[in-house]
């Protein structure tokens, strides 16, 4: 009987076989899964912080806006408020022309707009059409109008 | 045979395998943000409120067209004011003839910039106080025994009473026992308000802020005034025109005769109406028609001396027959929005996990008003 494999054996081989396969496969969907819950994670805690900046704080210089084109350099951090939920049309009309100024933020792929009741004022980012990992909006007031800032990120 | 358990012992190895294994990939590190976004949700709407008084006072009124225009369609929401009455008050009058009489009385009251507006309805006592009511009005009411436990239930569920009574019956203990009301001697004095304690009673406040609402007559301290409009003031004379004051909007002024008391034009509207508030916290009243009989077992309000004129036991408040006077009607007025003032706008109707966020709130500039309104916030999909 010498050269023949017990059944036993082939069988054991086999369910170990298949255990190992499940482990690996398995393990891939787990490591992906919470390669993508983390970036989504990281993607909205991101965009909670960065769209709370911009709605509530007033940015560093407090003027800002008045040397953003002629030296961003020396614009530390953008923010559009004029107190909190009450925002700056210069400051948005000036974002607008400077959306570089939000690199700052190490946002990635994204995009933001601001609108009042009647108007987009300010766009910056992608126009791309995938769905965002994370969106966020923030109901503000703007100048004597209302509006929202709505901020996408991938 | 042997060959047999090994593949059992392999069988049951792997099993283990798989099922310990199975849990380890079972675990997840997404975070559950479904109660920060209803909290990052409810302080965007409060902050949103924040920008302009007039979102707040719509909040007030009832009208919640603006938040439900920046809510996500998904969330529901409900709303709880604490320090500011709402502005629509439904006042339930139980004595079909006397119902001209309380609405008379209960004309509107203005407040930091709003107007408080009463609206009487009548029902029938038979059938319990309507809880929809929001305070129920009695004028010399005689049937506190036959509808005690009507009342007491109303009262049980939130709602305010406001007894308008002579004492003169005050032998009757359900009606003493509603009010907090206990007999005593009568005595004389004049009546004014217990010393001023707004963390327990917030009644005087009230009264001082709304002041009252005049239009060509003033009827205060048992005189006369005619009150005539001039553009951007009013003058105020005396019946027989022998004295008058001519004041402004804004402006404070003493009535001839009165000197120690001032009183400041608040506010003038293009009805020809004006609202005139008192100034001083030792406002006096007046001796009132059947007064000074009874002592108040819980908290007293207005009194001379240790006699009451107007007692509170919670939220049914007694008042002493009065004569005719604005200074008795904006008492009346005050009692019923002092207990009006921590309620719930729009009710809470969810079985699902809640989550609140709160926010203060400041109005301004009859009396100081500072609300806290809280958001109770759940997915309703």
């Amino acid at each position: 009987m010498i050269g023949q494999m017990r059944i036993e054996f082939i069988v054991g081989i086999l369910i170990f076989a298949v255990v190992i396969v499940f482990i690996v496969s398995q393990t891939n969907t787990t490591f992906t899964n919470l390669l993508t819950d983390s970036k989504a994670d990281i993607s909205k805690a991101k965009n909670l912080n960065s769209i709370t900046i911009l709605t509530e704080d007033v940015g560093d210089p407090v003027n800002w806006e008045s040397i953003a084109q002629s030296s961003p350099e020396n614009v530390k951090r953008v923010g559009l408020a004029i107190n909190p939920y009450n925002l700056s049309v210069s400051k948005i009309n000036s974002l607008n022309l400077t959306c570089d100024l939000l690199n700052n933020f190490d946002l990635g792929s994204y995009r933001l707009k601001v609108y009042n009741s009647t108007h987009r004022l300010l766009f910056c980012g992608n126009e791309v059409l995938e769905p965002p990992t994370s969106i966020e909006i923030k109901y503000v007031k703007i100048g004597t109008d209302y509006g929202n800032v709505t901020l996408e990120l991938w | 045979m042997k060959g047999f358990v090994y593949l059992l012992e392999i069988a049951v190895a792997s099993i283990l395998m798989v099922v310990v294994l199975s849990t380890f990939f079972a675990i997840r590190v997404k975070q559950d943000w479904d109660s920060s976004d209803l909290v990052g949700v409810g302080n965007n709407i409060l902050n949103y409120i924040r920008q302009n008084d007039s979102l707040f006072l719509n909040v007030l009124n009832e009208d919640f067209t603006q938040i439900e225009k920046i809510k996500p369609v998904n969330v529901g929401y409900g709303l709880r004011v604490m320090g500011s009455p709402k502005t629509n008050i439904t006042v339930g009058c139980a004595q079909p003839a006397l119902y001209d009489y309380i609405n008379d009385m209960l004309t509107d009251a203005h407040l930091n910039g709003r107007s408080i507006d009463f609206h009487v309805e009548t029902f029938d006592m038979n059938e319990g106080v309507p809880e929809f009511m929001d305070a129920l009005v009695l004028v010399n009411f005689t049937d506190y025994s036959t509808y005690r436990p009507a009342i007491e239930s109303y009262l049980n569920s939130g709602g305010i009473v406001i007894g308008m009574n002579g004492t003169y019956d005050n032998s009757n203990t359900d009606f003493n026992e509603i009010f907090g009301l206990a007999d005593t001697s009568p005595a004389t004095g004049t009546n004014r308000f217990e010393p001023y304690n707004p963390t327990t009673e917030d009644l005087e406040l009230y009264f001082m802020g709304i002041g009252f609402d005049v239009e060509n007559e003033w009827d205060i301290w048992g005189e006369e005034w005619n009150v005539e409009y001039l553009g951007e003031g009013i003058n105020i004379t005396n019946s027989d025109g022998s004295a008058y004051v001519e004041v402004e909007e804004g402006e404070e002024f003493s009535l001839p005769g009165h000197g120690s008391y001032s009183f400041k034009v608040k506010g003038m509207f293009s009805d020809n109406s004006a609202s005139i508030q008192p100034l001083n916290r030792d406002f006096a009243f007046d001796d009132f028609s059947d007064a000074n009989d009874v002592v108040a077992l819980n908290e007293r309000l207005v009194g001379t001396g240790g006699i009451a004129s107007m007692t509170a036991n919670g939220s049914a408040i007694w008042i002493s027959d009065f004569p005719a006077g604005q200074e008795y009607v904006s008492l009346v007025k005050s009692a019923i929005i002092s207990r009006m003032d921590n309620w719930v706008a729009k009710g809470v109707y969810t079985t699902r996990e809640v989550t609140t966020v709160s926010s203060f709130f400041s109005l301004c500039c009859d009396m100081p008003e500072i609300s806290e309104l809280e958001i109770t916030l759940w997915y309703s999909i």
